[in-house]
């Protein structure tokens, strides 16, 4: 190691740190989640009462959950299953994106009217 | 050259041995994107014995023959997604100066994650996914921190 990978180092950690908390400023308990598919919203729920929504395109689906606040994606055709091990997401701003099947489920604030505020990247 | 070649072959079998132990010893994390890596150690070795064309030769070789044998069309479209950054990244923070192989590969892990997330962020057309980012930024530094130092033992053996 020489000092140089300890500034690299120190500096990603706080440019992770500060795009943690400017993250997390902005999001708090969610509200609903929106299901999209290649970018288009194709379902809305309310994450207050338990329902489900389930997205299919001939052999191909994903099955989404919403409960206690909370919404995941319990099955899904996709071969990695990273949607589904990505587990329950229930802040604001959170995201769970099946990518062989170009489903996302985004999660707003309740009275969001469905834009982001911002894009950090 | 002969030497050359058969170098550069070597850390291309490594580097697949390594993405395929992996494959298949660690289960998927429960954050998407989130893994060790450890097949960098041989780009990041490549880069520092052979200089950038020989540590590209050696990880795009690697990225096809693991999408050949164990992957499919998405893991290979995130493979390239993270190397495009990462490969010239790195090369370039070797040009710079003062930085060791784990510097270089820490810029590497941080790199590759980076633009799988852009990649992920743009095919989903899901903006919201930069919510993963400062996850993806730590882990890729501290794996990138552990392949560094195994690449360096490699390096050694190399001279």
């Amino acid at each position: 190691m020489r000092r140089n990978d300890v500034f690299l180092l120190l500096a990603v950690l706080a440019l992770s740190g500060a795009l943690f908390f400017a993250l997390r400023a902005n999001s708090g308990p969610a509200g609903i989640a929106r299901v999209y598919h290649e970018g288009d919203e194709i379902a809305e729920l309310s994450l207050s009462g338990p329902g489900e929504f389930r997205w299919e395109d001939g052999d191909d689906y994903v099955l989404v959950r919403v409960e206690d606040g909370r919404a995941r994606v319990t099955e899904a055709s996709c071969p990695d299953k990273l949607c589904v091990n990505t587990g329950a997401v229930s802040r604001a701003g959170a995201a769970i994106v099946c990518l062989p099947n170009r489903v996302s489920v985004v999660l707003e604030k309740p009275g969001d009217a469905g834009e982001l505020d911002a894009v950090a990247f | 050259m002969a030497k050359r070649l058969s170098m550069l072959s070597m850390l291309t079998a490594i580097g697949l041995l390594a993405a395929w132990l992996e494959y298949v010893l660690l289960p998927p994390i429960a954050v998407p994107g989130v893994k060790l890596g450890l097949a960098n150690l041989a780009t990041v070795a490549a880069l520092f014995v052979y200089g950038f064309r020989g540590a590209s030769a050696v990880t795009f070789a690697r990225v096809a023959l693991a999408a050949l044998l164990f992957g499919n069309l998405s893991t290979l479209m995130f493979a390239l997604a993270g190397a495009l950054l990462a490969v010239p990244g790195m090369a370039l923070l070797k040009r710079v100066g003062g930085f060791s192989p784990v510097g270089v590969s820490i810029a590497g892990g941080v790199l590759h994650n980076a633009g799988q997330l852009l990649a992920a962020a743009v095919i989903a057309k899901t903006p919201g996914l930069a919510a993963y980012l400062p996850v993806l930024l730590v882990s890729g530094a501290a794996m990138g921190a552990v392949n560094g130092v195994i690449a360096l033992a490699v390096i050694r053996r190399f001279r």
